[in-house]
């Protein structure tokens, strides 16, 4: 009995000691202060937000989308890997140029400050050559500051290197040497001089190596933590909970069907937000990413077409893969399978318009497998005749038109309604007042959808399927 | 009784006299003298008077002398002749007035409101002072400056580039008669006011993410002003067609003169025949027209709309002047067609005839061009269009 209560006691004061520490178990937190990203929450608010506002204002003004993030965490990747996949999954790059500069630190916490681990920049965009030389400055100017020496243990020290650093970071945008910015606790210029040769090689390999069309490779892409086979179905995937069990079961086996006969995948995939699964910022990335990983599509080619709905936008993205699919799904194909599904899914017919999806796509499939694959024909006898038909409208029109101009001139009397010739040259007019009084302003906003759908083409001239560096054809848009 | 009127003669030769635009003096048609206005007024100013005074008496003494001899009589009779038909002509009650050429002793029987004329027998130009003197005298006379010959070609001018004239009409002999006349006008001045109230707005737009933002201020704005008008013309008489009188301006103001009887000679002239209360409403409505354009026009935003307006009328002077103008009149197809042209400025108003022929041509040519063309364009366009864009 004894020793049953002391057990029981020390369990007790085992679960108070755990109860009073909790709150001091620090929670996950990070802040983000414009262009500057702090995972620590360690850095100086105030110095956060001044220099986060100059980055977002030198990005701007210099149209390169500059970055600086302090990560606490590589999740088991090397710093340069992550640099990449940070920067491509939060799309990063200024909107026309597609420039854009990453500082990634890596820092580590300790009771009194922060340790300092490594760091990489990362760029990327159309104008590297430039953005080459901005970035093998800024290495010289930030590897004075980002070394252990500079990150001495405290955090008020911690601070001022990593800001001297940002600083530095600043300077060489601007294209000022940033071997002047800042000299506290920095390495010697030889030390940082043989740094950055070391540094100024890879400086090479830290250019994103972007496609011809400006997409990352997708294993620089993050996976998104989605599992195909962990939804219901096998074609039909409901996750948004968009349709009844009895419509999905129909598309389901509809989509079934088309498998069979034409070996093509036809997938549908609705969520609530593609975000929430982590992976590519980007739908059509996050989708071409989810198709890969998930092995979706049939045969060794991985033959399919795929399209997902993201509710908490109303973003849709068209994927096809394998070249059995992009044969028969033409871009004149995809723009007409588009028109029909969006213009549904626009007024929450969610059934309607994956019916249309499926429907068309069985038209398509069939055509393609006819040996035509749908492509956009010219009519021209109906465009002769009809350009005929208007010729004689416009003719007769304008024949009558051209009768009555001249007829007009054959007559110059009429009652004249004004005397603005008769205004005096003395006096003429003399405003007694002028008033202009301000009311008020109204504000109207409307949603521009239409040309946000980029997908396939609307049968471009030439007719055929356009892919994209990762061997997907499609696009996305809002419904 | 017929009224006395008045020959400009020339005092070298005793021709008649005839105002003439390009030298401005009245020249001779016989011997080729010049004279000034002024010289021809100092000369002709008794006389002038005297006729005037001689037409006011013998108007209040025609009605009784009328009233006597007017009806039928059954008793006359002349030789032999049943007469008893006949009636003596009373002229004032049929708007006719009868005259005395001083040069032949012709009698002339005129409009009453005729004021200058010429004699059908001897051709002399002749003015009847009456008719513009007392509360009737003008105060203004613009002078031609055009003669018949100028008036002739700038109708034939008129006629070129009008695609659709038959060209029988072109031919100079269809021209029946060309008659230069000075047309009684009323000129008013006088100041308009307009107060408007009005709301205005403007709009900018911009994209924001996903959206079209539009973005509108609205505006309260005031405008209170006064448009001063000077001699608008309203042609005061009625035998003349307004709108032919309202094309023919402009005129050139600065050449006004004070009025004198000269200027008249060899041209024809009227007095008016509608009163200043009822050429004041054309007058009024172009006025309050042009000002509320002109305060309206101070206003610039990019929408604005008139909530209230309220325009008052301070009317000022009216002048009555003679206006030249020639008449032309053109017979052609067994129609009449009459132009008129500012005797001043050359300017050439009417009506053409059109030619049924020549617009059927018109329309078939530019029918078939649009077609030729319209083809192959319009083709190309949908190709480009439906396929290519």
């Amino acid at each position: 009995m004894r020793r049953n209560n002391k057990v029981f006691a020390a369990a007790a004061l085992m679960l108070v000691l755990l109860l009073t520490l909790l709150p001091a178990v620090p929670a996950m937190a990070y802040s983000v202060y414009g262009q500057l990203y702090d995972s620590t929450d360690q850095l100086d608010k105030s110095r956060c937000e001044t220099m986060g506002r100059q980055l977002s204002d030198l990005s701007e003004e210099k149209q390169i989308d500059i970055h600086v993030d302090v990560v606490n965490d590589l999740e088991g990747k090397g710093i340069d890997d992550y640099a990449k996949i940070f920067y491509t999954q939060y799309g990063y790059g200024y909107k026309s140029t597609g420039d854009g500069i990453l500082l990634m630190i890596y820092v580590t916490e300790d009771g009194d400050g922060l340790q300092y681990q490594d760091y990489d920049i990362v760029f990327g965009g159309k104008n590297k050559d430039s953005l080459r030389t901005i970035v093998s400055d800024m290495y010289t100017g930030v590897g004075r500051y980002l070394n252990e020496e500079a990150f001495s243990g405290d955090l008020q020290s911690d601070n001022d290197a990593f800001f001297h650093a940002i600083e530095c970071v600043v300077a060489s945008v601007n294209g000022e040497s940033s071997a002047a910015a800042g000299t506290a606790g920095s390495l010697s210029e030889t030390e940082a001089a043989a740094e950055t040769a070391a540094e100024t090689e890879t400086a090479a390999e830290s250019v994103l190596s972007l496609a011809e069309d400006g997409l990352p490779p997708l294993d620089q892409v993050a996976s998104s933590d989605l599992v195909w086979d962990q939804m219901d179905g096998t074609y039909v995937k409901d996750g948004a909970g968009l349709m009844s069990d009895a419509e999905r079961q129909t598309l389901e086996s509809k989509a079934g069907e088309l498998a069979d006969r034409y070996g093509t995948g036809v997938y549908v995939l609705t969520v609530d937000d593609y975000r929430s699964y982590g992976g590519s910022s980007s739908i059509e990335l996050w989708t071409e990413k989810l198709y890969l990983d998930n092995q979706l599509g049939l045969g060794s080619e991985q033959n399919g077409v795929i399209l997902a709905l993201s509710m908490a936008e109303r973003d849709y993205c068209l994927k096809i893969y394998g070249s059995d699919a992009l044969f028969a799904y033409t871009d004149y194909a995809q723009g007409q399978l588009t028109d029909r599904f969006v213009s549904s899914f626009r007024n929450n017919d969610w059934y309607g318009g994956f019916s249309a999806y499926l429907n068309f796509g069985e038209k398509i499939l069939k055509e393609a497998a006819d040996g035509t694959p749908m492509e956009r024909t010219v009519n021209w006898a109906g465009m002769i005749g009809g350009s005929s038909l208007l010729s004689l409208l416009i003719g007769f029109i304008t024949g009558k038109g051209r009768v009555g101009s001249l007829r007009r001139t054959m007559k110059n009397t009429g009652i004249k309604r004004t005397a603005v010739n008769y205004i005096s040259h003395e006096s003429g007019m003399y405003m007694r007042s002028k008033q202009d009084h301000y009311v008020n302003t109204t504000v109207n906003r409307v949603r521009v959808s239409s040309s946000q759908n980029k997908t396939g083409g609307h049968g471009g001239g030439g007719g055929g399927t356009s892919v994209n560096s990762h061997g997907f054809s499609g696009g996305s848009g809002k419904f | 009784m017929p009224e006395k009127i008045i020959n400009y003669k020339c005092p070298a030769c005793t021709g008649p006299l005839h105002y003439v635009g390009d030298s401005g003096k009245l020249e001779c048609d016989y011997c080729g003298s010049k004279y000034t206005i002024a010289e021809i007024e100092s000369i002709y100013k008794e006389k002038v008077e005297s006729a005037a005074e001689a037409a006011a008496e013998e108007s209040q003494a025609e009605a009784p002398a009328a009233a006597e001899t007017g009806g039928a009589s059954s008793q006359t009779s002349s030789g032999g002749w049943d007469t008893s038909s006949l009636e003596n002509w009373n002229s004032a009650g049929q708007g006719l007035r009868i005259y005395s050429c001083p040069s032949c002793g012709a009698e002339l029987i005129c409009d009453e409101n005729t004021a200058a004329t010429r004699c059908p027998y001897c051709g002399n130009p002749t003015v009847v002072p009456g008719q513009l003197s007392g509360t009737l005298k003008p105060d203004y006379v613009l002078p031609f400056k055009l003669n018949k010959e100028d008036a002739q070609k700038a109708l034939l001018r008129h006629y070129q580039g009008k695609a659709l004239l038959p060209e029988t009409f072109r031919d100079e002999k269809n021209i029946q008669e060309i008659q230069g006349v000075y047309v009684p006008f009323w000129l008013f001045d006088g100041t308009a006011r307009v107060v408007l109230d009005i709301d205005a707005s403007e709009s900018t737009a911009f994209m924001q993410g996903d959206y079209e933002v539009t973005e509108t201020k609205h505006y309260e704005v005031h405008r209170d002003g006064d448009v001063v008008f000077e001699k608008i013309p309203v042609d005061a008489a009625s035998k003349m067609p307004d709108e032919y009188m309202d094309s023919l301006e402009p005129y050139d103001y600065n050449k006004l003169e004070p009025f004198s009887m000269a200027y008249l000679a060899g041209y024809l002239a009227d007095k008016f025949d509608v009163s200043v209360e009822q050429s004041a409403k054309r007058a009024d409505e172009r006025a309050v027209n042009t000002a509320e354009d002109v305060v309206r026009n101070t206003v610039s935003y990019e929408t604005a709309v008139v909530r209230n307006k309220k325009v008052t009328l301070k009317r000022g002077k009216v002048h009555y002047a003679l206006i030249p103008t020639y008449l032309l009149t053109i017979r052609w197809n067994e129609g009449q067609y009459l132009f008129a042209v500012n005797g001043q400025t050359g300017k050439v108003v009417g009506e053409l005839p059109s030619s049924q022929e020549k617009e059927r041509k018109e329309f078939l040519k530019t029918f078939l061009t649009a077609v030729i063309v319209g083809i192959p364009v319009l083709s190309i366009l949908m190709y480009l269009v439906m396929y290519a864009l």
